[in-house]
């Protein structure tokens, strides 16, 4: 929101004598955060008054001229000129040398150069309304922009001064103001810096101006009013004669321009100015375009339609608020009003209205409808309901002055509540002094409340704190809102940092944690992984690539479609990481710890209706890509991550084949009987359709089920006293043989038998075998190479009796 | 925070509090830090203002302890919103946010 310190000054009595940096500065450090500073004269640097002292024809264009003008320099200079209405002794805008200007008013604008016309030498230009961003003061003429009779400026002098366009605006950031109802019109903006001005220096004395509340009523009927549903808090509504429509005053053009408001006509120009100075919306109906000088505000029929100003039609809904006069809808309340009853040239009769309505209804109409507007944008901050005697009044006030023949022609309606009030608040010094971690005196306190219009009874070291309305509709209601006030006035940079001293004991250690740090550490330092993030939505159009159906827990209200899914498994998301750098790196390994979204119950409640939350385990999800045989590097770290962790770690075949696993290499991964997690190596056809070109093997597991579980400590184990004897063994496997099978056999054949492993395998075409070496080892003796031997027949012997294999 | 942000940015850090407003605090903050980049004089990152918004915060709201089972009248609580994001960019002196979730492997390699 654009603040004009102009207008600012028009609010306060005393000079706001102060750096403009300096304005901003308080106001971001006690009430609101101010973005920027805009210097508006900016705008028209190195533009001037210029007066014209002579005036020739151009010996060399038809129809151009030579122009001597005295630009408060000593001598005059000489500017070439295609306008049609130059004449001397008319005040012109100079744009010298260095200014920009926008030619004939359309595109970029360029910077002047002192430069030759037709062979005749020509300083700067003289300018057209339009070509120095003046078009809304000046009316459109075919020529360059008369002066001579709209200022009082000697030549020399800056057009902005001289137009009274020199303005600094600051530039608020509206989100910081949410809380601030008040804030949003220029009034309770310069009550916030007149406090604070005040509260800076002693001997500062700025006052903020009184606003009259009196409206003169007229003789005729009061409109007839009827609120038929609470949304509507407030309604006051009048008729006026004998209006005229025509442009608006300079001065009121100029406020509403410097902060960006485009001036219409007087009546418009009006509603816009009181609602921005008082931060209170208004409405002017043209009363001749209206069925009766009756207004009815009710909910819309679900269907009803409503064209509003900007010509759009909109369907609403019985959540919608409608301003309605005899049987037409004339305003989606608060928001806009329709098309038909709007001001034009020809209006010679208002009615006006100047209401309150519930900010939650007003904010659901302009959301669904997409139709924000400066009006929707105060409502839905919850206005005070006694700002609309207030606004009435104003508008009157200023349209006394600009039509002094239009009068209120009827008397006031005025239906609903007129305000709200809250409090007393009562809370003790000891309160507030807790809470700010500073001893502040009394009358301090009292001095910084009753500075911004709180009303303050002290009694000991008690307060009794009255609240004015225009905070009293949401912002303050709680002792803590009176202590926030206090301190941000007193200065945030007041208060001293100081370290609490407080008895502390050692965080207890949280084992789930430490060893989800290990997890990370031996992937990063041994596995050499990568650790990534991704979002904890899927894009289902990421899962149809691979021809699967998506499903998952849908998000109500999404960014875009890709992110409205929450996910059931890590791996979609890994994929699409591994997607985007497979074509530029050959191997890599990834990882990620994050949570899933199962679409069934879990075991947390939300409040507070007690329903229960879904399942949201924490998942280790490990991809390894580009390795020549990636299921049994997936398979390798995950047995060297548990065991690390103190988990025994086996791998059974699954019952069911997924689809997605290169020729059934699939597994679940499991440690005490339990299944935790599933390692495969994923089919080249499957990540083909993701457009990954290379090997890719992974796996999930549940470390919230993981880490519940019981680990070992790593406890020493007393070394071998005997030495141990290898056997060899190379197999050549059937068709159906795994190895699963044969390391189980080989595992639990003989008690001598304490380590076997897989050293070797090879495969070419339908030829599968793989070598074992089979550790024999004994605790109470040295084993012979003979009682070995005899041991191993009996094994290869019952080996081949229960599998398909061949000795080598 | 001083002491917290100082550690955690490797540095003395100078800060400054100033009104800002959420619904769960009361009263509320805006926590900033001096701008690093440019110590304070204003430049892109800080948008010219020498400062950088970094930790919303404030007292948490009584209705909010009330909610949870604590009794306001006996407890008060403070709450920091502390962006991880934005102080590992700090930290590092990463310049933009998106980086973080994108899985492009240049980017986390760094770390």
């Amino acid at each position: 929101m654009y603040i004009s310190l102009n207008w600012i000054q028009d609010l306060l009595e005393g000079d706001v004598n102060v750096f403009p940096q300096d304005i901003a500065n308080w106001l971001s450090t006690k009430t609101v955060e101010v973005e920027g500073i805009i210097d508006r004269s900016k705008d028209f640097e190195n533009i001037i008054v210029g007066k014209v002292t002579e005036h020739t024809k151009h010996p060399n264009a038809d129809k151009l001229t030579i122009n001597m003008v005295d630009i408060g320099q000593g001598t005059d200079v000489k500017i070439v000129c295609g306008a049609p209405n130059v004449t001397v002794g008319m005040f012109v805008a100079v744009a010298l040398p260095g200014a920009s200007v926008t030619w004939h008013g359309e595109g970029e604008s360029v910077v002047l150069e002192a430069t030759k016309i037709r062979g005749e030498e020509s300083f700067g230009m003289i300018c057209a309304a339009d070509e120095i961003g003046l078009k809304d003061l000046f009316p459109a003429t075919d020529g360059i922009a008369d002066l001579t009779n709209t200022i009082d400026a000697k030549p020399g002098t800056s057009v902005a001064e001289a137009l009274g366009l020199t303005d600094i605006v600051l530039d608020i950031d509206n989100k910081s103001m949410t809380h601030r109802p008040d804030l949003w019109g220029h009034y309770g903006m310069a009550r916030e810096v007149g406090a604070i001005m005040n509260l800076n220096n002693q001997n500062s004395a700025i006052g903020l101006k009184t606003l009259n509340t009196d409206i003169q009523a007229g003789s005729g009927d009061a409109p007839k009013v009827k609120i038929k549903d609470k949304a509507c808090r407030r309604y006051l509504s009048f008729t006026v004669d004998n209006v005229k429509i025509g442009p608006s005053p300079q001065w009121i053009q100029q406020r509403l321009m410097s902060i960006g408001q485009r001036p219409i006509n007087n009546i418009v120009d009006l509603t816009n100015f009181v609602m921005l100075e008082l931060g209170q919306p208004m409405h002017a109906f043209d009363l001749e375009r209206l069925d009766s000088a009756e207004i009815t505000v009710r909910m819309a029929k679900s269907g009803e339609k409503i064209t509003t100003l900007d010509g759009a039609e909109h369907k609403l809904s019985k959540e919608d608020l409608l301003i309605t006069s005899g049987n037409n809808p004339v305003a989606l309340a608060g928001v806009m009003g329709s098309q038909g009853s709007e001001i034009s040239d020809t209006t010679t009769s208002l009615l006006l209205e100047f209401a309150n309505f519930d900010p939650a209804t007003i904010r659901r109409s302009a959301s669904r409808l997409g139709l924000r507007s400066d009006a929707s944008a105060r409502f839905e901050k919850s206005l005070d309901p006694a700002l609309v005697t207030k606004a009435a009044a104003r508008f009157m006030e200023l349209l006394a002055d600009i039509i002094p023949e239009a009068k209120v022609s009827s008397q006031i309606a005025d239906e609903g509540v007129t305000g709200f009030s809250v409090g007393p608040i009562e809370l003790s010094l000891k309160f507030i002094t807790d809470r700010i971690g500073q001893d502040i005196p009394v009358e301090q306190i009292e001095n910084l409340l009753s500075s911004i219009g709180f009303g303050v009874d002290v009694s000991g070291n008690n307060f009794s704190i009255t609240i004015p309305s225009w905070r009293a509709t949401k912002d303050i209601s709680i002792s803590e809102d009176i202590v926030e006030e206090i301190a941000r006035l007193y200065g945030y940079d007041k208060i001293i940092a100081r370290q609490p001293q407080i008895t502390l004991q050692p965080a207890p250690v949280i084992q789930s944690r430490v060893q989800e740090r290990k997890i990370r550490d031996l992937l990063v330092n041994v596995v050499k992984g990568t650790e990534i993030m991704t979002y904890p939505f899927i894009d289902p159009r990421w899962i149809q690539r691979f021809d699967e159906e998506p499903s998952g827990i849908k998000v109500l209200n999404p960014q875009d479609e890709t992110q409205n899914l929450l996910r059931q498994t890590l791996l979609y998301s890994m994929l699409k990481v591994i997607s985007k750098n497979a074509s530029s790196k050959e191997q890599f390994r990834l990882f990620e710890i994050a949570r899933i979204f199962r679409q069934r119950p879990g075991s947390f409640l939300s409040r507070p209706k007690g329903s229960q939350l879904p399942d949201e385990p924490r998942m280790l999800a490990i991809g390894i890509v580009g390795e020549v045989e990636p299921f049994f590097e997936v398979k390798g770290i995950t047995e060297m991550l548990l065991s690390k962790l103190g988990y025994n770690v086996t791998f059974e075949t699954m019952d069911t084949t997924a689809d997605f696993s290169d020729n059934g290499r699939l597994q679940e991964v499991m440690v005490n009987d339990q299944k935790v997690g599933v390692i495969a190596a994923i089919d080249p056809k499957v990540l083909a359709k993701g457009k990954i070109r290379r090997t890719v093997g992974t796996l999930e597991l549940n470390l919230d089920v993981l880490l519940n579980m019981e680990s070992n400590d790593q406890k020493y184990k007393l070394l071998e006293k005997f030495p141990s004897i290898v056997q060899d063994i190379s197999l050549e496997l059937g068709s159906n043989i795994t190895y699963a099978e044969l390391e189980k056999y080989f595992k639990s054949c003989h008690n001598l038998v304490t380590t076997v492993e897989l050293i070797d395998t090879f495969e070419r075409g339908d030829v599968r075998s793989m070598a074992f070496r089979l550790i024999f080892q004994s605790e109470e003796r040295t084993l012979t190479q003979a009682e070995v031997s005899e041991v191993m027949s009996d094994i290869t012997n019952k080996l081949t009796d229960l599998f398909d294999v061949t000795i080598r | 925070m001083k002491t917290i942000l100082a550690r955690i940015l490797k540095q003395d850090v100078e800060i400054r509090l100033r009104p800002g407003y959420f619904p769960f605090v009361e009263p509320g903050f805006e926590l900033d830090v001096r701008c690093g980049f440019c110590e304070g004089k204003g430049c892109s990152v800080c948008k010219k203002t020498g400062w950088i918004e970094l930790i919303p915060c404030g007292m948490v709201h009584p209705n909010v302890l009330r909610a949870g089972g604590i009794d306001p009248e006996k407890y008060t609580g403070f709450a920091f919103g502390m962006g991880l994001t934005r102080l590992a960019m700090m930290r590092y002196g990463i310049n933009d946010i998106r980086l973080m979730m994108s899985g492009d492997l240049r980017f986390n390699e760094q770390f």
